[in-house]
């Protein structure tokens, strides 16, 4: 079997699957450890390749688990240079091991209800969905709570506290009372992501023209009477948002609309006086994104500098933002984060 | 067999926006895994592949056993169809010894649990409900050998999808009909 180059991997020669021992691969260190298990960086005895191990915990009581059943299977369909490929599973004893190479994997968020809400519904995976986007904008987990408080604590933080007002009915849910929040909170999502420069590279390109508009935050801002969710059970220390009020500590590059007074961005009507701010709409009309100087974002992957399209400045057309926003608000006050994305 | 199910909830609240928008891709969707063909059993594999290992008869009982299990352990049933879909597809790929069926069954039900049950029994809840014949370890081992005859694709569709898919006002009754059908 030949070595792979650099950034290769010899997918066409792996052994048949699961048919290998782990103990063709030699551990050189750790390089983390995950939800499922840890990750490791290690040799193949035979061919000196280097590549990634990752193992997953057989579940006695369950055997294997689903979410690596479904990590593998995605996995083995996804073909993306961000997307780490996975090349074999290898078995040790009664355990399983999967071995693929380091590339950057999206935590899966898992839906939870929380303020003891029992119903799920679309409007509980549209939130999901929009933490999902959030966080891509973000680059990093957007409500890292570890608790069902202090994960609440961190969606009021950011998306303004529930009230009878912004959520007819919230008073009713059961542990309403109990995790009410006891000073006003203002609804801050748009000056929280609205400034992070990849912002464009990652979520808004356009392709063929065509415009999806994700509802991300619909779900969660008109906080239908039942459900809210959450979007990570995973913990992850992660630094706070930004404070209340401040600007966010990122600069904001030449040519940078994002952080554009609030103010009726939506438009004027579209968001009754109660409270919410602005909207978020990304009125961004025109060539807006510049590719300024990105300053150093924590853990946040590098997106426009891998080719990724989209990562230059952005340039004419602009049709897509704003534009049409779903038809998501004949109950209630309704923030909609619209975004072109890329379908491929 | 009468359990609400989270799907139907949701079925129930988007029905109309189903219908009007996303029920054609939905199917086209489905159709087109179906018709993959690694994700279909062979029609004649008792013959072709079993050499008289497992018969037709064999195969009757141990769905009417999973039957059973399914109601015991008020499973949902999808999960039913699903488990046999796996059975279909493993048993025209390998050949099985007849004391190894019943590990077959339970192992597909297993992994179908997984996928369709909001909480799956575990693996001593399926030793169990064979009286013990297989240990854990085997149910495991067994479970590897699916997984990887399937290439993890544990979505598959089945009759029920395509049946619910229809929405035919009284499928509960179709849906018997298909299973009877199914069975014999």
């Amino acid at each position: 079997m030949a070595i792979a180059g650099a950034g290769q991997l010899n997918l066409h020669e792996s052994p048949c699957w699961g048919s290998r021992s782990v103990d063709c691969f030699e551990k050189l260190e750790q390089i983390s450890e995950g939800t499922y298990g840890q990750v490791y960086m290690a040799r193949e005895i035979k061919t000196g390749e280097i590549v990634a191990l990752k193992k997953i915990r057989m579940d006695n009581e369950r055997g294997f688990p689903i979410t690596a059943i479904r990590e593998i299977k995605i996995l083995k369909k996804l073909h993306h240079e961000n997307v780490i490929k996975l090349k074999e599973s290898v078995t040790s004893q009664g355990a399983k091991d999967e071995q693929g190479r380091p590339g950057k994997c999206c935590p899966i968020p898992i839906n939870n209800l929380l303020l003891g809400a029992t119903k799920y519904s679309p409007a509980v995976d549209m939130w999901s969905v929009g933490c999902i986007f959030a966080e891509l904008l973000h680059g990093k987990l957007i409500f890292p709570g570890k608790d069902e408080p202090e994960q609440l604590n961190k969606i009021f933080e950011l998306c303004g506290a529930p009230d009878e007002v912004n959520w007819p009915g919230v008073s009713k849910i059961p542990w309403y009372n109990n995790f009410k929040p006891t000073r006003p909170m203002k609804r801050r999502l748009r000056e929280a992501l609205g400034n992070q420069e990849k912002a464009p590279a990652t979520a808004t390109t356009r392709r063929k023209g065509q415009t999806t508009e994700i509802t991300a935050f619909t779900a969660s801002c008109r906080l239908p009477p039942i459900q809210s969710g959450q979007a990570h059970a995973q913990m992850r220390p992660g630094p706070n948002p930004p404070l209340h009020g401040s600007q966010p500590p990122v600069a904001a590059g030449p040519g940078h609309h994002h952080g554009k007074p609030r103010g009726p961005a939506g438009g004027p009507g579209r968001y009754p006086a109660n409270g919410t701010n602005g909207g978020f709409n990304h009125q961004n009309h025109g060539g807006g994104y510049s590719s300024g100087p990105y300053p150093p974002q924590g853990r946040g992957a590098p997106y426009g500098s891998s080719g990724m399209p989209g990562a230059g400045p952005r340039g004419s057309g602009g049709s897509g933002y704003g534009v049409g926003a779903p038809n998501y608000s004949q109950d209630g006050p309704t923030e909609v984060l619209v975004l072109d994305v890329a379908l491929t | 067999e009468n359990k609400q199910k989270p799907g139907d909830v949701i079925e129930g609240s988007f029905s109309d926006l189903k219908k009007c928008s996303f029920s054609s891709s939905i199917y086209l969707h489905l159709h087109f895994l179906e018709i993959e063909e690694k994700r279909r059993p062979l029609p004649d594999y008792i013959e072709k592949v079993q050499n008289d290992h497992i018969t037709v008869n064999m195969r009757e009982i141990l769905m009417g056993w999973l039957v059973e299990v399914t109601e015991e352990y008020k499973l949902v049933s999808d999960t039913l169809y699903l488990t046999v879909s796996y059975i279909d597809i493993f048993l025209s790929a390998h050949s099985v010894s007849r004391n190894k069926l019943q590990l077959l069954g339970v192992s597909c039900m297993l992994i179908a649990c997984k996928y369709e049950e909001i909480t799956p029994p575990g693996i001593d809840d399926f030793c169990y409900i064979t009286d013990n014949a297989y240990t854990k370890e085997e149910v495991i081992e067994m479970e590897k050998d699916i997984l990887k005859l399937l290439d993890f694709k544990i979505g598959t569709p089945t009759t029920r999808n395509f049946l619910r898919q229809e929405c035919y006002p009284n499928y509960q009754e179709l849906q018997l009909e298909f299973l009877s059908c199914y069975l014999a």
